[in-house]
């Protein structure tokens, strides 16, 4: 039981189709289509702990991150939020709820109410979720907006008057202004430049040392997730193909997608010769994902049982997860 | 030297004043050499592709300076002869595939008009040497594709095309501006193990202006680095990983995340303004070996070694 109690989140089943409209809009189909972004996904989170999801742009990372703070509502599944079923939750238990779990987008460009001072979107977060009202606010902004690296004066400005790293700081103080135990960093750094990539991850480290969330943190670049994660889980067309520490993931990958994709990574060596895993081919469309194991149009290794079973998703030791007919 | 650089400068005259986003480049570009240009967001890389392609937009201009194709300056030719080299002689792919294609007309008349306009092709033989083209760069079953559209195609593929048309006449230099940087790591790694494969078979140069230190190492045969508008580094592609000459090289291969570190190494200071830049180098502000010359002298691109150049006060007598 001390086990579960360390446990912050708990997604079982996580399932989200997109129903998709064709012809004219209105018209009658017989047979519905969905896209499958989110089919059947299950991870769990400990406390203070960096889960990082990682996979290829449609893979269903983002849909995943968005369904656990019911920003998008599953089709199916249960999400266990210390210990509450948030899918079980009205409308006003889930706002009460937000205060404890938020989230940083992509892109700090449109995340920004352009037409608020940087440190009335602040205090306007602590005010909503109870943490701080009245003139202590402004007094607390100016505490966080130095926690992000900021001075008091960005308080009067307003967001278009910064950079995007800058922006990224407003949007990561605005998140952390309710002190939530759980954060959802969307892509934090993809629409920063490679310099400025680095000061917000490591914001976000320290901010992490210092605050204690526990984080989900999205992103498509590997060598930004093998940085700033406990645990990763790599997604392919929406399933999580693998789950496991940090190292297992990076040193001994198992599943051979993860395989092709930690060698697709160009490495910053010429003196490092590495046998790339060039996968043939291209992801096949969520609308009809393949039968059996949903990589089995580009495995290399592909066996006759993948065109039809569903590989489990199953433990091989040491609390590592993967969905492959070649192991499990 | 199949194309030689010397001393290229390109302004942008901006409302706020001369922007110098390349400001007296000079390298060389061997046969059947790549050549890798790279540098953070800003630095002039894709302006000194679009100036040796003669493709710049106002308020962009080529104030001065040589780019010498085969010992003949293009910044001396005419419009017409340009056209004719374009395409021809040294052909670009752009950085985003989505955008680089023509919306309204089927991939089979795209791939081959390059070819028809520079009179390699009758009109009438279009269909089969689409097809031969769209089946060199690997696209399955390329005679249903000929007739599609780019919006029918994902962006990996629209990439393939985009090489197909570079590659069609044959050209001697092939500028990639950053060609993958919008495509997944998969779709990454089999376009550039096809650019790898048919720059052997065309035995083309190629110019590729990229920001990723990973994608120099594995297909660079040289490197050139430039910072704010200069370049401050040349050499081939293992000396310059191993024996880092210029401070800002230097802070860019730091840079790059390692497990091991606790904290990412970031470069202090930010890029200055190109309109107002301090004297001297241009990196002196954020350089950790600064010295009281750096601030007063702008140090030159010099041969420390052979074939190997740094623009650095470090390295001069």
């Amino acid at each position: 039981m001390i086990a579960a109690m360390q446990t912050l989140l708990q997604v079982r089943n996580l399932v989200k189709k997109f129903p998709v409209e064709r012809g004219f809009p209105g018209q009658f189909s017989r047979t519905p289509e969905f896209i499958h972004a989110v089919s059947d996904v299950s991870f769990s989170l400990e406390r203070s702990e960096t889960l990082g999801l990682v996979g290829e742009s449609g893979c269903g990372k983002t849909t995943t991150g968005r369904c656990v703070l019911r920003l998008i509502e599953p089709t199916s599944g249960e999400i266990m939020f210390e210990g509450v079923d948030l899918c079980s939750l009205d409308g006003a238990q889930m706002r009460k709820m937000r205060s404890k779990m938020q989230v940083i987008f992509q892109d700090p460009f449109s995340s920004l109410n352009p037409r608020r001072k940087v440190g009335q979107i602040i205090g306007r977060a602590m005010e909503l979720h109870g943490t701080s009202s009245g003139p202590d606010t402004r007094k607390k902004v100016v505490g966080l907006l130095k926690s992000v690296g900021l001075s008091e004066e960005h308080a009067d400005r307003y967001p278009q008057q910064f950079s995007g790293g800058q922006r990224q700081r407003i949007a990561i103080a605005r998140a952390l202004a309710p002190n939530p135990s759980f954060i959802v960093a969307d892509e934090p750094t993809s629409a920063l430049d490679v310099s400025v990539q680095s000061q917000i991850v490591n914001l976000l480290q320290d901010l992490r040392e210092n605050y204690g969330f526990s984080c989900l943190f999205i992103s498509h670049d590997l060598t930004m997730v093998e940085y700033v994660s406990d645990h990763v889980g790599v997604m392919y067309l929406g399933k999580i193909v693998e789950l496991a520490s940090r190292v297992a993931i990076f040193d001994e990958p198992l599943h051979p997608y993860t395989r092709a994709l930690l060698s697709s990574v160009p490495v910053a060596d010429p003196e490092v010769k590495r046998e790339k895993i060039i996968l043939k081919g291209e992801v096949p469309s969520p609308t009809r994902p393949p039968q059996g194991c949903r990589f089995h149009t580009r495995c290399p290794f592909v066996k006759s049982e993948c065109k039809d079973i569903e590989p489990r998703f199953g433990d091989v030791g040491d609390n590592h997860f993967v969905a492959c007919h070649l192991l499990t | 030297m199949l194309l030689q650089v010397d001393d290229l400068k390109t302004y942008f005259f901006t409302r706020r004043g001369v922007l110098k986003a390349v400001d007296g480049v000079s390298f060389g570009i061997r046969r059947k050499e790549t050549l890798g240009l790279v540098g953070e967001s800003g630095c002039g890389k894709s302006t000194v592709a679009l100036s040796i392609m003669r493709l710049l937009d106002p308020p962009g201009r080529i104030v001065g300076g040589r780019v010498c194709l085969r010992g003949e300056n293009l910044l001396d030719k005419t419009e017409d002869e340009m056209t004719h080299i374009r395409g021809k002689e040294i052909a670009m792919i752009m950085q985003d595939p989505m955008t680089a294609l023509d919306p309204v007309f089927a991939i089979g008349d795209q791939a081959t008009e390059s070819l028809i306009s520079h009179g390699k092709l009758a009109k009438n033989e279009t269909i089969p040497r689409a097809v031969e083209l769209l089946e060199e760069v690997g696209i399955p079953s390329p005679a249903d594709r000929v007739r599609d559209y780019p919006h029918h195609l994902s962006g990996g593929m629209r990439q393939r095309i985009v090489i197909a048309v570079a590659l069609s006449c044959g050209p001697s230099l092939l500028i990639a501006d950053e060609p993958t940087t919008n495509l997944d790591v998969t779709i990454q790694a089999q376009i550039l193990d096809y650019m790898k494969s048919l720059k052997a078979k065309f035995e083309t140069s190629i110019l590729f202006v990229t920001h990723h230190l990973g994608i120099i190492a594995e297909t660079c045969d040289r490197v050139a680095v430039m910072y704010c508008g200069d370049l401050v580094e040349c050499s081939d592609t293992l000396s310059l990983f191993r024996d880092t000459r210029h401070p800002y090289t230097q802070a860019l291969l730091r840079c790059l995340p390692r497990r091991e570190y606790r904290k990412l190494p970031t470069i202090e200071g930010s890029i200055p303004d190109l309109i107002n830049p301090s004297g001297g180098c241009k990196f002196h502000p954020r350089c950790p070996k600064a010295m009281t010359r750096c601030a007063r002298e702008k140090p030159p691109l010099t041969e420390i070694e052979p074939n190997i150049f740094v623009a650095c006060h470090l390295y001069s007598q």
